[in-house]
């Protein structure tokens, strides 16, 4: 699946900062990345630390950060995002809601739309 | 002597004693003996109470007259003044002055030479008493010996007074076998109370209490223990009254592990759908993403490769969907039916389940490499085999990024806890498995089947591989295939107990 987002997103023009396996080297590469992602795309069911966990961590190093939460499980919409996620999209979805989100969630941020993290 | 000369002398000479003789509370009637028959010459008040008044009718009556449908009356008389005995007899006669029965103890006493003093008791009342009393004992004697429930009076000793049918049959003895000893003895065989005796705890609460206990040959009983106090509202014993519910105990148990099995079950089912819905979201997520994607490709020849990579990625997906089929099926089918273990040869089942494999990525560079040092092994498995061999294959397929995907197979034997198992080591170059999540995996909360505390990541393949291996008694559990380095991929382990 990771490979498939990496072709859609760079497709769109988007760059790839990282990706992980699980939501601790998630929490792991986003502490040690100097430069951080305009936008996270966390899904919720990962091994070692779940999509929730992730996302508190993260906001917690920044709270400034985007998080996009994609997920099969519709039930975790709400608490994703009473903690702060930035959006929810349940899967499956469609390729354009996926980058129509993401320019929603850049503009948010009043950032340009071309040439993204 | 005529009637006349016997009434004056009895009135006149014998004044005090003749007022004793009025006096006493008792009927009594005198007769005297007349040529060959016996007449009535006096009576008392009671006598003349009795009979309302009517008795001076009878006053020179002869006996054979006035008594001649009364044989036995006749008979006592004669008898009484002829032998000069006295006798003694209950009666129920009608009283001819009154019409009233009444029921009485007539004494018929000779006073020589001529006299039959005849002392009667009315003794209608008592007997009825009596009766209504047997009756009373009657039926709570058939109650008390027609019910199940056991009924021992017992004193403040613990030692069996009386107890009813119910009681002796249920240590097969008789009630006098039982009298004087203590309950626990008979009912425990044992020479102390009973720890939490309710008979115990009545006789000195003074209060109703309730227990159950069970008896050396197992069978469970319900006591009540309810104390007997005296008139003076001393408590001189207790009655305890017993009801087996062996029966009823076994019964709320199988309800208990039916509900446990149920809840189970339900658990499980619960957990199956959960992983099947989350799976197969993703999956179509997949197909659904690189439909779009090559779509945007499509447009332009240059991403030909793009393409390709794309509709194999489809395809896989549409494999990962079947697999997810198959295996919520066979989940279904170990759950259900238990298929017999058998001896079953496993280089053959593990030849099959690589080639199914490789064919269901032929988009994928995959080398599997065996090591046996055996051409053939036995195991107590059955046709359920090969899903544990397929699906260990996917999850080191599926759960890989490398371009050319390795997994080499070792074979080996171990012996573990007194049992020969065929040990089946999976190596390979996949994602591998956070420490974390290594000793999770096939833990007993996972084993529980319990939705929240399912490990994430888990599918239902490694969950079939567990419930197969268990009815096996087999056992499986995940290293690193470079120790200490989870992400140079895993190492999955499984003991089959091998077949004699």
């Amino acid at each position: 699946m990771q490979r498939l987002y990496r072709l859609v997103l760079e497709n769109a023009g988007f760059q790839i900062i990282d990706t992980a396996t699980n939501g601790a080297e998630a929490v792991n590469k986003f502490e040690s990345h100097s430069i951080k992602p305009d936008v996270i795309l966390m899904d919720h069911r990962m091994p070692v630390k779940n999509g929730i966990e992730a996302t508190k961590e993260i906001l917690e190093i920044s709270n400034h950060s985007k998080i996009l939460f994609v997920s099969a499980d519709n039930s975790i919409r709400k608490l994703a995002l009473s903690i702060g996620a930035t959006s929810f999209l349940e899967k499956p979805f469609e390729l354009k809601d996926l980058l129509k989100e993401i320019e929603r969630i850049l503009k948010l941020s009043n950032l340009p739309l071309s040439s993204h993290n | 002597m005529n009637l006349e000369d016997s009434l004056e002398k009895s009135n006149s000479s014998e004044g005090w004693s003749k007022r004793v003789f009025k006096s006493i509370p008792n009927p009594i009637f005198i007769y005297k003996k007349l040529e060959d028959d016996l007449i009535l010459i006096d009576y008392n008040k009671a006598a003349e109470d009795m009979t309302e008044g009517k008795i001076k009718n009878i006053i020179g009556v002869k006996a054979k007259d006035f008594h001649k449908e009364n044989p036995e009356i006749l008979e006592d008389l004669n008898r009484c003044i002829g032998d000069k005995v006295k006798i003694s007899r209950e009666l129920k006669y009608r009283l001819k002055t009154t019409d009233k029965e009444k029921i009485l103890n007539v004494i018929y006493i000779s006073i020589p030479p001529d006299i039959v003093l005849v002392h009667t008791e009315d003794i209608g009342e008592k007997r009825k008493i009596e009766e209504d009393l047997k009756k009373s004992e009657r039926e709570k004697s058939i109650i008390f010996e027609n019910i199940h429930e056991h009924v021992v009076f017992q004193d403040i000793n613990h030692r069996v007074i009386w107890c009813n049918k119910a009681a002796c049959e249920s240590v097969n003895s008789s009630l006098e076998q039982l009298i004087g000893r203590t309950c626990f003895e008979i009912w425990q065989n044992q020479d102390v109370v009973c720890e939490k005796c309710p008979v115990d705890i009545a006789l000195k609460t003074g209060r109703q209490e309730r227990g159950e206990a069970i008896t050396p040959d197992g069978r469970v009983w319900n006591i009540r223990g309810n104390p007997v106090r005296n008139n003076e509202g001393n408590i001189v014993g207790a009655v305890e009254l017993t009801t087996e519910i062996t029966e009823q105990k076994r019964a709320e148990q199988k309800l208990k592990e039916s509900e446990v099995k149920y809840r189970e079950a339900y658990n499980r089912s619960d957990l199956y759908k959960d992983l099947f819905t989350h799976d197969i979201n993703n999956i179509l997520q997949n197909i659904l993403t690189s439909v779009d994607l090559s779509k945007l490709y499509s447009s332009n020849m240059e991403n030909k490769k793009e393409l390709k990579e794309i509709w194999n990625l489809i395809s896989e997906q549409i494999i990962r969907g079947k697999k997810l089929v198959l295996n919520v099926q066979k989940l279904s089918e170990v759950e259900e039916v238990e298929t017999p273990i058998e001896s079953t040869e496993a280089l053959s089942i593990l030849s099959k389940a690589i080639e199914f494999v490789k064919e269901s990525f032929p988009y994928k560079v995959i080398n599997i490499e065996k090591e046996s040092p055996e051409s053939h092994y036995l195991v107590n498995a059955n046709e359920l085999l090969i899903n544990i061999f397929e699906n260990i294959l996917f999850n080191g397929i599926k759960h890989n990024t490398h371009n050319i995907i390795d997994i080499k197979i070792k074979i080996s034997k171990e012996r573990k806890y007194q049992t020969n198992y065929i040990k089946f080591e999976f190596l390979d170059n996949g994602v591998g498995i956070h420490d974390s999540m290594k000793a999770e995996i096939f833990s007993r909360k996972f084993h529980e089947y319990k939705k929240d505390t399912k490990p994430s990541g888990i599918g239902l393949g490694l969950l079939l591989i567990n419930r197969i291996l268990n009815s096996y008694n087999g056992e499986i559990r995940v290293e690193d295939r470079v120790e200490g380095d989870y992400s140079k991929g895993s190492n999955f382990i499984i003991l089959i107990p091998e077949a004699i």
